[in-house]
């Protein structure tokens, strides 16, 4: 059972990086504003194509 | 372009209804229903689609023509966000903006940063979804090469970066109106002090205090999982050591980083001398924490709460985060009225016997400033007119909707717009004493006096806090004397178990899950307390024009006469009406036009004459147009008999020698209205229409829809008058209003819904929005407030019993922390699966 003394310090590591990761995400803005990004998406192709096209 | 104002500027879908290929009977652009003689089409991407109005398809052709003509197929995508938060508000906001791109109102507006670029915020209130932003991106990078453009959706914001000098402001706000929206230049003024930027900070400390919380807690409840079982089946007692110190560890950091906000509360209140709702949680959280590392670190027998105390963080955190963010969420920011005028003014000044023009905001206007007004303006300030004369439409500020004709040395008001006209104003009144600033006034006004749904509730748990506190100090006084080991233990556990968590957690997650419950069926909750008023409700009042009609005056049937057809009628009937701003005029602006008119002559309530291929016309009232053309007695005869049976106004078309047809004009009820107010009634319930518009029409409509009492003619203040009498006689009132002219009384109702196409100023003074323009919506907001109300006093009395029972149990020592804590969790649960119930 002595694993355990490893095991979890080792989870409290993996702990702090998810913690860090999330506090990362949370500077960054990720978590903002939740609703418009999902639709935002929608084909970037025809867009930069279109964006081509009007600027000649 | 009045009639085409109402439709124009919904780029996006008015209601969630809409996503499929659009129905034949909606507006293409705007998605808003199309009457049932409305004649406008035009080929996008192929296909013929059917328009509600000239602007509806100018915007649209507009983006056809543009290439962007993706954003139609986009914007079904996420039609899930388009809810008509903000639409029009019926005024015409043309050349609001005209004077931006003068380098002291542009200094106003645009900041320049240390590379030279210079940035320029807009309010967009017309976006709703990114397909929006989308479009917006696409329209501004057309227009310079070093514009760049950042889309703020849920702020309804665009922050528009350009190097371009020479690029014109108010360009780039033409740009954007083309495409159907209302963009309204933010000053830096109003950006420095930036609550919205507070409201984001603080969500994110918020989200990272519950991340910690939340990941603590899975960590020293596993340990403390460990340790329960340990104490059954056996532990070494050196990992039982290890836990209990790893624990502690991370108790330490959920306690110090994710609970100070408990003790700074708590240490807030006491130092103003309240008792508030933290104070009990932090003694509840420190007396779980501090004790048990006492006993981690010097004593090693007895139990240690550290689970208790990062459960309480956790739960609480996260409680307050749901119920803030629904709050900012729902808020809608405060608008004022006088955001609908222009914000610059060319004027006329005099000083030391010269005019000089100088240009002024309005609330800097003073006596005898002079300006010249054109059609489509909306009048700046109050004033007089000194030359020519202009056909105005008050509506907006006085709610009559039939447009009045002013002349030299008529007095005019600011916020109304001229329709058709050119005319040579003074400055009346100086700011202060302008009917908008009074009617600004009016609404601070009404809202102070509103009597503040007092938080009862919180008040009572404060009570409930100090008679719990006191409670414990005298049990642990006794135990203390009675046997001083478990002194400590007793009083956690009466703290713990009196915590007040079920109880204050009940009307906030009623709240929250009413709002809910009313967001499914399309009405937003912009207020909270409104909720407990609701119930209360016994006279509903009702704004008539744009609350129990559509707003918009419509064709309704048209009679055709010999060889005549419906749409050769409706044809000639638009050309002449195309000349015409009349509100009547505005039902013919649905048809599109394939014929001018030509010696248009217009007579003055009358109706019109006009040639049309040739052949000349009139249209106008029966009795006119009768006495004007030389027709057979037959079809004299005809005409009369249709006119004596109807009930809507009569426009009859007919050359000099034959009667062509007969439109009957209508301001469409709403389908609900009538089935709507008989809910209403049928509960008992009084429904009185209080409306700006003529007495006459105002009595009939209260006979159509079978409301009780109907009042017509009535200025702002005075409605607000009639509630307040009212509400001293004991009534509780709702009012379902639309127009600025409502916002008054909005503001003196108990409860006030608006409609989603209301004006800005009636929506931003709303407990409760409408959005999908349904009015069968008020008969289920009511039922919803019911079951809240029923709900949320289920809670409130299970958590009263709850705490009662249990805090005898704790001081007589029958109940150990854990228990408590347990049982304390298990009853907030509780609660919060009964409040799930209302969004059912």
């Amino acid at each position: 059972m002595e694993i355990i003394y490893i095991l979890i310090p080792l989870s409290l590591v993996l702990l702090g990086v998810a913690l860090w990761a999330f506090f990362w995400a949370v500077r960054n803005g990720q978590f903002d504003d939740l609703e418009s990004p999902a639709s935002e998406i929608l084909e970037p192709e025809s867009n930069s194509e279109n964006t081509a096209h009007d600027c000649d | 372009m009045v009639g085409e104002a109402d439709c124009a500027k919904k780029t996006c879908c008015q209601t969630a209804k809409a996503v499929e290929e659009p129905a034949s009977e909606l507006c293409f652009q705007c998605r808003g229903q199309l009457s049932s003689y409305a004649r406008i089409s035009a080929v996008i991407d192929g296909q013929t689609r059917q328009f509600c109005c000239g602007s509806c398809k100018q915007t649209a052709t507009h983006i056809e023509r543009n290439h962007w003509s993706q954003f139609f197929a986009r914007r079904r995508n996420s039609a899930r966000l388009q809810q008509a938060l903000t639409t029009p508000t019926g005024a015409n906001p043309e050349g609001q903006w005209r004077l931006l791109d003068s380098p002291d109102v542009a200094a106003q507006y645009v900041s320049t940063s240390a590379d030279g670029s210079r940035e320029l915020w807009l309010d967009l209130p017309g976006m709703y979804c990114a397909s929006c932003a989308w479009l917006i991106e696409q329209a501004l990078s057309k227009m310079s090469a070093s514009i760049s453009t950042h889309i703020d959706v849920p702020r309804k914001q665009a922050l528009i970066t350009f190097q371009d000098p020479t690029l014109s402001l108010v360009a780039i706000v033409e740009a954007l109106e083309k495409l159907g929206y209302r963009p309204a230049p933010v000053s830096l003024q109003q950006q420095s002090p930036d609550s919205q930027h507070d409201a984001t900070v603080e969500r994110r400390q918020a989200l990272k205090r519950i991340a910690v919380a939340g990941l603590g807690m899975m960590q020293v409840m596993t340990y403390a999982v460990a340790m329960y079982f340990g104490n059954f089946q056996g532990i070494d007692p050196e990992f039982e050591r290890f836990f209990t110190l790893l624990s502690m560890l991370i108790a330490t950091l959920v306690v110090f980083y994710s609970g100070r906000m408990f003790f700074d509360n708590a240490w807030n209140d006491l130092r103003h001398g309240r008792m508030g709702m933290d104070v009990p949680i932090a003694l509840a959280i420190g007396g779980a924490y501090f004790p048990s590392v006492y006993q981690t670190l010097f004593r090693t027998d007895g139990h240690v709460y550290f689970d208790s105390a990062v459960m309480f963080i956790f739960f609480l955190s996260l409680g307050r985060f749901v119920e803030s963010t629904a709050r900012h969420a729902l808020t809608p920011a405060p608008i004022v009225v006088s955001k609908m005028l222009p914000q610059h003014i060319e004027v006329r000044r005099q000083s030391k016997g010269q005019w000089q023009p100088q240009i002024v905001n309005p609330q800097a206007i003073l006596i005898e400033d002079r300006a010249r007004l054109q059609g489509g303006e909306i009048v700046p300030f109050d004033a007089k007119i000194i030359a020519g004369s202009a056909l105005l439409d008050e509506s907006l500020l006085t709610g009559e909707s039939a447009a009045v004709q002013r002349h030299a040395g008529d007095h005019i008001l600011a916020g109304t717009q001229l329709l058709k006209g050119n005319i040579e104003v003074s400055a009346s009144t100086p700011w202060r004493n302008s009917w908008i600033a009074r009617i600004e006034r009016m609404l601070r006004h009404g809202g102070q006096t509103d009597p503040q749904a007092s938080d009862t509730l919180q008040e009572a748990a404060r009570h409930f806090v100090a008679a719990v506190l006191i409670i414990t100090l005298i049990t642990g006084l006794i135990w203390w004397v009675i046997e001083p080991d478990r002194v400590f233990q007793i009083v956690l556990a009466m703290l713990v178990a009196s915590c007040p968590c079920a109880f204050s957690l009940a009307a906030p997650l009623g709240v929250t899950a009413a709002s809910q419950a009313m967001r499914t069926k399309g009405i937003l909750m912009c207020n909270f307390a409104a909720l407990n008023k609701l119930p209360e409700v016994n006279l509903w009042c009702f704004d008539k024009t744009g609350t129990l009609s559509k707003g918009s005056p419509s064709i309704a049937k048209v009679d055709v006469f010999g060889s005549w057809t419906t749409d050769q009628a409706l044809a000639i009937g638009s050309a002449l009406e195309e000349n015409s701003e009349h509100v009547i005029a505005r039902a013919f602006h649905a048809i599109d036009r394939h014929y001018d008119a030509d010696a248009v002559q217009q007579f003055d309530g009358q109706g019109l004459s006009g040639r049309v291929a040739g052949e000349r016309y009139f249209l106008g009232k029966p009795e006119w147009v009768i006495g004007q053309c030389d027709w057979r007695l037959t079809d004299q005869s005809r005409v009369r008999q249709l006119v004596s049976d109807r009930e809507d106004t009569i426009v009859v078309l007919g050359s000099p020698t034959h009667a062509v047809a007969v439109f009957q004009i209508r301001d469409d009820l709403r389908v609900q209205a009538a089935p709507t107010i008989a809910d209403l009634v049928g509960r008992k319930q009084q429904v009185m229409i209080l409306s700006g518009d003529q007495p006459a029409n105002v009595t009939a409509v209260a006979a159509a829809v079978g409301a009780d009492q109907a009042q017509g003619g009535l200025l702002p203040q005075q409605k607000q008058e009639i509630v307040r009498r009212l509400q001293k006689t004991g009534a509780v009132v709702a009012m379902v209003g639309d127009g600025v002219n409502d916002a008054p009384v909005m503001s003196q109702a108990d409860v006030s819904i608006a409609m989603s196409g209301g004006s800005e100023l009636s929506k931003s003074q709303a407990d409760f929005i409408i959005l999908n323009e349904r009015l069968s919506g008020l008969n289920k907001l009511q039922a919803i407030a019911n079951k809240t109300k029923a709900i949320t006093n289920q809670n409130l009395r299970w958590a009263l019993t709850y705490n009662v029972i249990v805090l005898p149990l704790a001081a007589a020592g029958f109940l150990q922390p854990w228990i408590a804590a347990l049982g304390m969790s298990l009853s907030s649960l509780l609660v919060v699966s009964n409040a799930l119930r209302i969004a059912r």
